[in-house]
Formats: C-alpha cells, structure tokens, sequence
C-alpha cells in the first residue's frame, strides 16, 4: 500500500474547501473544529461528493482528476468506509451486514465467502452476535461490526468518520487500540476523522490540521502540539493544554483497567 | 348474491387489480426516479403526475378521452395498428383507474424512498454495490412499509374510482360497470336493496384498506 494523494477545491454557498495534501501507509487523524471540511474531505475521497477541481489518487491509482475529466465511481475506489453514525443496515444481522459488505467487492461465493465472513466475526470478537440485528447490540459491538463490514472487502484504504463520537470515555480507549491493530494487521492506510485531540494523540501516526476549509498544519502530533507555527494548531493548544490531554489519557486508561480487571 | 352484485364486484376487482399492478410497475419506478435523481423538469414531472389527485375526476376523464379516443392523440394510433379502441371498454376502466391512482403511489412511495437515511445508500456504495443491488437490497426493504401502504390506497382509490371511469369507459353492466357506477345506476332506478348491498360492501372494504395503510404507513402518511 502506497497510500493517498489528494489536491481538491470544493465551493458550496457558505463554504470554500481548498486543500492539498498525501499521505503514505500509515494512520493518519485529520484533526479540526465542526465545519472546518473534514467530512467532506472523506466523501470527496471516496466519491461521494464531486469536487470542482483537483485529483485524487489512492496507492498510484488515479481515482478522480479534473484536467482529463476522470471520475472513478465510490463502488470501484475500494474504499472501505465507517459512517459517523455507523451506517449499519437495521434489515440485516450483524451476519448480513458483513457478508453484504464482502459480496460485492471480493467476488467470492458460497462456503468461500461465508468461510471468510465467519472468520472477520471471529477476528472482531462479535461471533456470538452474529443473528443479532444492530438495534439489539450494544454501541461498541456496532463499531466492531461497522469496522468489519468495511474490511472485509480488503479495501486500498480505510477511512473513519468521527467513529467515536457516541461511545463513553472506556470504549473509545478500547477501540483506539482496535484500530491501531487494524493498522498493522490489515496493512491499510487509515484516515480518521475527529474533533478530538486524545484521539489524534493516542492513535495518529501523523496529523493534519484543518480550519476554515484548509490544511492548515501537517505534521506529527507532539511536534505540532510543541511548536505550534499556525494559528489553527495554537487555538487547539490553547482550548485544549497538551497536559490535560495526558491527564484525560490517564484517567481513561485507568478506567479501561478497571473495568476489564 | 345477484348477479348485478357479483358482475359489478368482479369487474371492479379485475379492474383494480389489473390497474394497481400496473401502478405499482410504472408508479414505483418514477417515484424512485423522483426522489433518487436530480434532473432539470423534476419539479414539472412531479406536477403533472400528480395533477389527477387534485383534478376533478371528469377533467381527468376528458384528458384521457382526448388522448386514448378513436380520434385521440395516441388513440388514432392504437386503432390504426389494431382496429380497436380502448374506450368503452374494461381495458378503458382500467385506464381511468390507473390514471387517478398513480399519484398516490408516487407520492407515497417517493416519500417512503426519500426517508431512507441516505448514509446507508452511501454505505452501499463504498462496499462496490451497484444502484441496481443498493435499490433492491436496501432502499425497497427500507421502504417496504410505505410501499405496501401505497399499494394498498392505490388498490383502495382503484376501486373507488368514477368519473373518469364513466367518462372513458361509460356504464355498461356486465362489461364496464364497476361497484361505483352501478350503485349510481341502481340507486337512479330505485333499487335500494342492491344499491345498500354494493355500499356496505364498498364501505367495509374501504375501511379495511385504510387500517392496512394506516399500520403499514402510519410514519408516513
């Protein structure tokens, strides 16, 4: 995996997203306030949204590009996508959900599939839930379950929409570290979306910083956060204190181990 | 039963049928096409599939004469090939029925369709799904409820169905009068116990339809 390039220009009525910036095989956490063009950034990657102007390539494949009018369609970017909101389908089980996410983009059938369905439910512990619709299970097992239905296609590149926001403090630390394990064990880039600097604290190998529509810091997370060149990167240090992030971590960590303990 | 009874009840029926089948086909596909694309003339097309619903049901008669009359737009050209005309038969029942339904099943189901939280669709799309499979297996089963309640007052508004119905096809017993007209004819002659008979019929089944879309489409109607 080689990773992404991205060079988009996206205007709406309120809005001016222009932005610039690649990234290699690693795990990247975009980092900005609400309407700073995060989200957006994540659909125009994977073709969701059209942008104005500009290219995008995923690992050296060139997946839309405004000069020579190339538009990949989202069903063959092979990307593999976590809603903000999940995106479970309420129709299906946690079984179907995941098989519906393999079906399509790894061409298998029968035994074959159903094989490899099973051993994704194995590998993110929700095996015993597997005739369970998603209003039946908890927060945390729709997370396993969405991040399941978007691997199990092998996707080129994972891309996270602000995945935690609705999981308590024990929770997000559990799967900070999921993901970080998904990282390594499915060799994929990683993109996650977020408001939250424990998060790009804890998991990022690098950071990028948005505000107002643009990348206003690239960087990793202590050297950004220790020398903080734009005023992005200095109103996020000054909201949140670099120490309160560690002590926040603490206590989180804290918290984990006493539950699991 | 007698047989102005069974004669007028099987004709609405074989009419209704026939014409909700056919909502269902055309109607699903633009209340689909409706709620999924964006395209300049949506909001024109959108308005004249729903004109019947506001139309009196004889201006919507009198369109349909003009265009599937022996003379009528398309008219000529179906007794040209074939030497045979739609009207004043059960086929131009059928016509009338369609026509005055189809804006309930566009409405309703478009409704249905543009409710599916659009993430799932999305969804779809990411895992190489393509609109074909993201339409059958997500948003028809997530819109299932409004459809069937949209079936359901289509068949209900089929059966129901008048003026058109006598513009187009007039009222012949045994060949174009359905439970509509022929409680108008009976009631004209006198015969009340025929007509009371076809009313409470009418009515009992008109109520069952509204509670099934009702439970079926209680969210969206």
């Amino acid at each position: 995996m080689t990773g992404l390039e991205v060079s988009l220009e996206k205007r709406t009525d309120t809005f001016h997203l222009c932005l610039q910036w690649e990234i290699g095989n690693e795990l990247v956490v975009i980092l900005g306030e609400s309407g700073a063009g995060k989200s957006m950034t994540l659909k125009m990657v994977a073709g969701l949204m059209r942008p104005d102007e500009g290219m995008v390539r995923i690992n050296g494949r060139k997946v839309y590009d405004s000069t020579d009018g190339t538009l990949i369609p989202a069903r063959l970017r092979r990307i593999g996508y976590v809603f903000q909101n999940l995106a479970l389908f309420p129709h299906m089980t946690v079984y179907e959900n995941i098989l519906y996410g393999a079906s399509s983009a790894h061409r298998l059938k029968g035994d074959v599939l159903r094989g490899d369905v099973m051993d994704m439910l194995c590998q993110f512990h929700i095996e015993a839930l597997a005739g369970k619709y998603p209003r039946e299970i908890s927060g945390g097992q729709q997370q396993r379950t969405a991040l399941a239905r978007a691997l199990i296609g092998r996707p080129e590149l994972l891309l996270l929409d602000e995945p935690f926001s609705s999981l308590d403090n024990t929770l997000k630390t559990q799967m900070r570290e999921l993901i970080k394990s998904i990282k390594t064990d499915f060799d994929v880039p990683v993109i996650l979306v977020t408001h939250d600097l424990i998060d790009a604290y804890s998991m990022a190998d690098r950071v990028i910083v948005y505000h107002s529509g643009t990348a206003a810091a690239i960087g990793q997370f202590n050297e950004l956060m220790a020398n903080p060149l734009s005023d992005a990167v200095k109103r996020l240090v000054d909201i949140t204190p670099y120490m309160t992030i560690l002590d926040k971590l603490r206590t989180d960590r804290i918290q984990t181990h006493s539950s699991t303990g | 039963m007698n047989s102005v009874f069974y004669d007028a009840m099987r004709l609405s029926l074989q009419v209704s049928a026939v014409a909700t089948a056919l909502v269902v086909v055309i109607g699903g596909m633009c209340a689909y096409f409706l709620a999924m694309c964006r395209f300049r003339g949506r909001d024109i097309i959108d308005m004249a599939l729903t004109l019947p619903l506001v139309l009196p049901p004889t201006v919507t008669g009198y369109y349909l004469v003009v265009l599937f009359g022996r003379g009528g737009l398309i008219g000529r050209y179906i007794y040209g090939l074939t030497g045979w005309s739609p009207m004043f038969t059960w086929y131009g029942a059928v016509i009338a029925s369609f026509t005055v339904s189809l804006p309930l099943m566009v409405k309703t189901t478009r409704a249905a369709i543009e409710s599916v939280d659009s993430t799932l669709i999305d969804a779809s799309r990411t895992m190489g799904h393509t609109e074909f499979t993201t339409a059958f297996r997500v948003i028809l089963p997530l819109a299932k409820r409004g459809i069937i309640a949209a079936l359901v007052l289509s068949f209900a508004r089929a059966m129901g169905e008048f003026g058109a119905t006598l513009m187009v096809a007039g009222n012949l017993p045994g060949k174009t009068a359905t439970m509509p007209l022929a409680i108008y004819s009976l009631a004209g002659g006198g015969q009340w116990a025929e007509a009371n008979m076809m009313v409470i019929f009418l009515t009992a089944l008109s109520g069952i339809f509204l509670y099934l879309a009702n439970r079926y489409g209680a969210k969206l109607i």
